[in-house]
């Protein structure tokens, strides 16, 4: 997909952080932008923002772990703008840093439902209509570079869990649209500006309301191991040419590349082990 | 952990296919074994078959997708055998089909057994495990199709990359305690997994058959042929041991796998190529000018 003047993206979790970033780039290009977030207060100023620099922009309060308002919302978008040709499945949360046998049921659904169902939600609605639709269009999944290694420091195994199920289901996902219009992305950055690590006070009352941000005894300083932070609309601007040159991985921190090397490398070690047991 | 002799084991889908044969060879290893399972006959037979090997072996029937099932589940197992030292989280379920097809209680069932169903082993048997001091080890049963993408198994693929995951993250919460793990990553098994709708419970839709699955016919004919031509669950049993054993932490157990991931790593490598040429696009741009 190269042109999008006049083309309708929608983009989940663009009230701040890397979706706005990129509803922001979209807009740049041409698109009329359906914008999507639980935080309705900080989505109308972002709508306001966008639409005083002259952006078509509708914006839609949204927990993308609810399936049936996310047909609801899809309903809408059609209804204003017409049919949807880009959407981003950007939407996510952190828990933070706690072991994986500490954290409790409603926050295992509470993070499923958002980074995994939010994605199962934003394909399983729009794809049909824009297979259906028969125009150009493209899907791009937020994941993470914790989506395809673990970086110990950040104890942050929930997120990199979700996070891997997402890299599965944009892999599925694009094996299963090959031959289709629809070109599919997912985004693996590493530190951006966002908001995430104020996830807590955004969790529904469905799963137990806000909370403070960090679980006690579970504080953290921050990792030694940090990458370059990037701002959100540099992300935005790599995803927009990630779009254009239909790039499968979209990755944002080229020092990255490192990590999963090592990781690739404890994979081919796991090979070699195969092949000393059947004695080859 | 070199020595299985005198220790107990934990398996999950312990009635059937790779986890009947890692029960089977933990116990011929000398192991006492409680086999879980939620397929209650099945589960009677293997438990009467593996009871002849010698070591104490037990059954108990489980869902392990729920919390509170699971817990009275570890708590049996406590009370009849003490302290476990291996962990087995095998018990796993697929549904086929394109993304958008597949029912949200589908989604919920696979979910729920092959993800919530690990997370809810580990909780119930790391904490003891770690107060025990003794040697221990974890293996979680994931799949090639956790390693490479595939199509039409969004939930299975979703979710065998999620235990992958885990996986690597229990390398990192646990590396340098008395508790191993290692993740099981096998292509075709001769087992009964294509036809693992018998088994789904009715809060999810109840028991399917294969057959009914009309719509990827195609794709599950294929599936079960392939699985036929599949290595013996007891050959990949043995891999398991050994891996233990080792203390390793991938498990393969077919060469060509190898290839799969090497053109996956492939893909990754254009993603970087593809990054670095926008970097660098964008630093010969003069200071100051429009991007």
């Amino acid at each position: 997909m190269k042109d999008f003047t006049g083309k309708t993206a929608f983009i989940t979790g663009a009230a701040s952080g890397i979706g706005r970033g990129v509803a922001a780039s979209l807009a740049a290009a041409g698109a009329k932008i359906a914008i999507a977030d639980i935080d309705a207060e900080t989505l109308e100023t972002t709508r306001a923002e966008f639409e005083a620099e002259g952006a078509a922009v509708l914006a839609i309060a949204l927990d993308v772990s609810d399936r049936d308002a996310v047909e609801r919302a899809a309903d809408r978008i059609e209804a204003e703008f017409g049919p949807v040709h880009v959407l981003v499945n950007n939407a996510g949360i952190t828990l933070g840093p706690i072991p994986v046998t500490d954290i409790d049921e409603k926050m295992w659904d509470w993070i499923l439902g958002v980074n995994l169902f939010g994605v199962v939600n934003g394909v399983s609605t729009f794809v049909p209509r824009m297979l259906h639709g028969g125009e150009e269009g493209h899907v791009v999944n937020t994941a993470s570079i914790g989506g395809l290694q673990v970086n110990a420091e950040l104890q942050n195994g929930s997120y990199s869990m979700t996070k891997y199920a997402v890299v599965a289901l944009s892999e599925a996902l694009q094996l299963q649209l090959a031959d289709s219009q629809i070109g599919v992305s997912v985004l693996c950055p590493a530190l951006v500006r966002t908001t995430l690590q104020e996830s807590a006070q955004r969790r529904p009352e469905r799963f137990g309301g806000p909370y403070d941000k960090v679980v006690p005894g579970h504080e953290l300083d921050m990792p030694t191991m940090q990458p370059r932070e990037l701002q959100p609309d540099e992300v935005g601007e790599r995803v927009l040419a990630a779009i254009r040159n239909d790039d499968f991985f979209i990755f944002t921190h080229p020092e990255t590349r490192a990590w999963l090397e090592a990781r690739h490398a404890k994979l081919m070690e796991g090979f070699d082990a195969l092949d000393a047991y059947l004695g080859r | 952990m070199r020595e299985f002799a005198g220790k107990t084991a934990f398996v999950t889908g312990a009635a059937s296919g790779i986890g009947l044969a890692l029960a089977k060879s933990l116990a011929l290893a000398g192991a006492s074994v409680m086999l879980c399972d939620i397929e209650e006959e099945a589960l009677t037979v293997a438990v009467s078959e593996l009871a002849t090997i010698g070591p104490p072996v037990d059954g108990v029937l489980c869902d392990v997708a729920v919390l509170d099932d699971y817990r009275r589940a570890a708590g049996a197992t406590f009370e009849r055998f003490g302290d476990v030292h291996i962990l087995c989280n095998n018990a796993g379920v697929s549904r086929a089909g394109a993304i958008e097809k597949i029912a949200e209680q589908d989604w919920n069932w696979v979910v729920g057994v092959n993800l919530m169903g690990v997370i809810h082993g580990i909780q119930a048997f790391v904490p003891r495990m770690k107060a025990s001091e003794d040697e221990c080890h974890i293996v979680n049963t994931a799949s090639m199709a956790g390693v490479v993408g595939g199509a039409l198994s969004g939930p299975y693929a979703a979710t065998k990359f999620g235990i992958v995951g885990l996986t690597d993250v229990l390398a990192a919460e646990l590396g340098g305690t008395n508790i191993g793990v290692s993740v099981l990553c096998p292509s075709w098994v001769r087992t009964q997994m294509p036809h693992n709708g018998r088994n789904r419970p009715e809060r999810f839709g109840g028991p399917f058959d294969l057959a009914s699955d009309t719509d990827n016919a195609e794709r599950n004919a294929r599936y079960l042929a392939a699985a036929e031509l599949g290595l013996d669950p007891m050959e990949v049993a043995a891999m398991v041991l050994d891996a233990i054993r080792e203390r390793r932490r991938f498990i393969f157990t077919h060469e060509e796998g190898r290839a799969a991931v090497e053109t996956h790593e492939a893909l990754i490598r254009a993603g970087f190529d593809a990054a670095d040429a926008w970097a660098n696009s964008r630093s010969t741009l003069p200071s100051g000018a429009e991007r």
